[in-house]
């Protein structure tokens, strides 16, 4: 067969091709980067009382309407930095613990023996069967004054009266901890399990003892699930709504609180489309450091 | 003479009684075995043989659940991996991915604490010595296959081990390579000096590398010897059969006279020398290489041979030799190898012809089990 013939064959394929991987794109486009570019043009716009509740783009005695006001009152008043460092603050503590707490776990989950693994990883996954928001209430009931932790503690003898846990930002890093340390779990033990056994072997044949095998070989080549897991629990809870307004306090400022006031009690859809969007990129900061980090990798490697 | 023929001579690993069981199944089943210094000594067996075990057991990545193994004069009980005098060269390599080769090369030397001048000096000799000087700074994955086994080689070469084990080195490499590593393996070895211990499931491979080979089946030795003697007298059907190619015959020795085989499925008559096992088993199995037994349209002149006729089934040219698949006139399919010293191929024998087959009395080896 010639090449023109081949040509022939291999055209509806190219055309399939191009359709699947253009579907995340459409969807990207559709469900993230359109109402993102809206929530971008309304942080450039005064608040208004109407409906909606913002200045138009475009006005026919002024011409084009954009104002960095709300970026500047962003700056100007302290409550938002405070908001964006608390957050930050508890998402990076959560974070670390979560890695902390899940690297032995999915470290024993992959040198388990092979039909226990899928049992485990069942048992990582097992809360997601039940309701985020009935978890959270439960975790609501077990930190409170009466709650089965103080009670706890009370008939240790650790304490003489109730502590105060619920409605403190412990209780929201817990809550943040205990919801997302699957999605740690996951990407780790991903990694974990393929890690090469011979390699250990081979470490321990020419170098020292597990602990030096595990700083040398395992610890470097699970880096990626490090940082994958990471991203996965510090990019939610840095905007976690629920866990702070149900299991902080009063001063627990994050950021996803500020932002749910800003949009339905003060109404002012301008401002917190400013936060939000300054929340994007507070976001997809480390994603592109960490692209670059990985493709800096890659042509190292090469 | 050989060291294992010399009763003087001081083994240099000794393994006594050695077992390892795993869940109460015995993958090495009390084997015992004296390697000598400057041995390449080769452990052949098929897959699940417990061959891979015994030389984990000989690294250390596992420890034995009873016996002993002496390496050098001391024992190995309870000594890690890093402690003992040997190292290990991996079936896949185990090159560590984030490494550079020379890194690779250098890890064992950097945990014995040696000063960055003489690391990098050995490197470089290491590198030379399996002739990969313009590579180290690369990653692994940057190189061959062939070229990977070589940092794999200087690798396990660095902490200059008394012993090196090698788990399948040829396996992973294409028939070109296989040949020159093969070589390039025995001349580093002659020059070192080091005691190699090449676990491999070739027998060609086992043959040609090895000055002693053990063949192991089911967690045990089942023979222990030199290539040639492995080859051309093995003690059981196992081992005559794991070696290349070898026609069976079942029989019976004749009463008055045990250097007569009678034949049980074809009623042939097989002369065989008359050995110092007496007395002989009711069954038992005649043994013949195919390269052994000569393909004639004519009867042989000579007496005492074993004869047997039949017609060539198919026949297969390899060049050098070809191989004959006969039929017996008493049914039996017999395989007889044949070189190729002339150029005519009208003179050699083809399909459908009738031959006689006929051996020598000392080609016939004598099974009993």
């Amino acid at each position: 067969m010639g090449r023109g013939g081949s040509a022939e064959w291999q055209r509806p394929e190219r055309q399939w091709r191009r359709t699947v991987a253009g579907v995340p794109y459409l969807w990207l486009l559709v469900f993230f980067l359109a109402p993102f570019a809206i929530v971008l043009r309304i942080s450039f716009a005064d608040p208004l009382i109407g409906q909606p509740p913002f200045t138009p783009l475009h006005d026919e005695a002024q011409g084009l309407q954009l104002t960095a006001d709300n970026y500047r009152f962003l700056t100007e008043d302290d409550l938002y930095w405070v908001s964006y460092l608390k957050s930050m603050r508890i998402a990076l503590v959560a974070t670390l613990l979560c890695l902390l707490i899940g690297y032995p776990m999915a470290y024993g989950i992959a040198r388990a023996r092979p039909v226990w693994r899928n049992v485990l990883l069942l048992l990582v996954m097992l809360p997601f069967w039940t309701s985020f928001l009935l978890r959270v209430y439960a975790w609501m009931g077990m930190l409170s004054g009466q709650g089965v932790v103080n009670k706890a503690l009370l008939a240790l003898g650790l304490v003489d009266q109730p502590v105060q846990i619920l409605y403190t930002d412990f209780a929201v890093c817990l809550g943040i901890v205990y919801t997302y340390l699957p999605f740690m779990i996951l990407p780790l033990y991903a990694v974990l399990e393929r890690l090469d056994g011979d390699l250990l072997d081979a470490a321990a044949d020419l170098g020292g003892g597990p602990r030096q095998a595990f700083l040398d070989i395992t610890l470097p080549l699970s880096a990626p699930g490090v940082v994958a897991g990471s991203m996965l629990v510090f990019i939610p809870a840095l905007g976690e709504f629920v866990i702070p307004s149900l299991l902080g306090g009063l001063d627990t400022l994050m950021i996803g609180r500020t932002l749910y006031d800003e949009f339905f009690i003060n109404r002012d859809w301008p401002l917190a489309s400013a936060v939000a969007s300054v929340l994007v990129l507070i976001l997809v900061l480390p994603i592109v450091v960490f692209q670059r980090v990985s493709q800096l990798g890659r042509e190292a490697a090469r | 003479m050989n060291p294992w023929e010399d009763p003087a001579a001081e083994p240099f690993i000794r393994i006594k009684e050695l077992r390892k069981s795993f869940g109460g199944v015995a993958a090495v089943d009390g084997v015992s075995l004296d390697i000598y210094r400057g041995e390449l000594f080769a452990i052949l067996g098929g897959s699940g043989c417990g061959k891979s075990t015994l030389l984990r057991l000989l690294a250390g990545f596992e420890a034995p659940t009873s016996g002993e193994v002496r390496i050098d004069g001391s024992d190995m009980a309870g000594r890690p991996p890093f402690e003992r005098p040997t190292n290990m060269m991996f079936q896949s390599y185990a090159l560590f991915p984030h490494y550079t080769v020379a890194d690779n090369v250098a890890y064992g030397l950097r945990k014995d604490g040696l000063g960055k001048a003489e690391i990098k000096e050995r490197v470089a000799e290491l590198l030379e010595l399996v002739q990969l000087q313009e590579f180290g700074r690369r990653k692994p994955r940057q190189l061959s296959g062939g070229q990977q086994q070589r940092v794999a080689l200087a690798r396990a070469l660095a902490k200059r081990p008394k012993v090196l084990l090698l788990d399948e080195p040829l396996a992973a490499l294409d028939r070109n390579l296989r040949e020159r590593t093969q070589f390039e393996l025995m001349g580093i070895q002659e020059r070192l000096g080091i005691t190699f211990i090449v676990v491999t499931h070739d027998q060609e491979e086992a043959m040609t590398l090895a000055t002693r080979i053990a063949v192991m089946d089911a967690g045990r030795f089942v023979q222990v010897g030199t290539p040639t003697e492995i080859y051309e007298y093995p003690n059981s059907r196992f081992v005559a059969d794991f070696f290349g190619t070898i026609n069976l015959f079942e029989g019976r020795a004749e009463a008055s006279d045990p250097s007569r085989i009678i034949c049980a499925e074809t009623g042939a008559l097989i002369h065989v020398e008359p050995t110092a096992e007496r007395p002989l088993p009711d069954v038992l199995f005649v043994a013949v290489r195919p390269e052994k037994i000569r393909i004639d349209r004519e009867a042989p002149a000579e007496q005492g041979m074993t004869v047997l006729r039949g017609t060539v089934e198919d026949m297969a040219y390899y060049g050098n030799h070809s191989v004959y698949r006969v039929r017996t006139d008493q049914g039996k399919l017999v395989q007889v190898s044949s070189p190729n010293a002339h150029r005519s191929a009208e003179l050699a024998p083809a399909g459908n012809e009738p031959v006689h087959l006929s051996w020598p009395r000392d080609c016939s080896v004598v099974l009993t089990q």
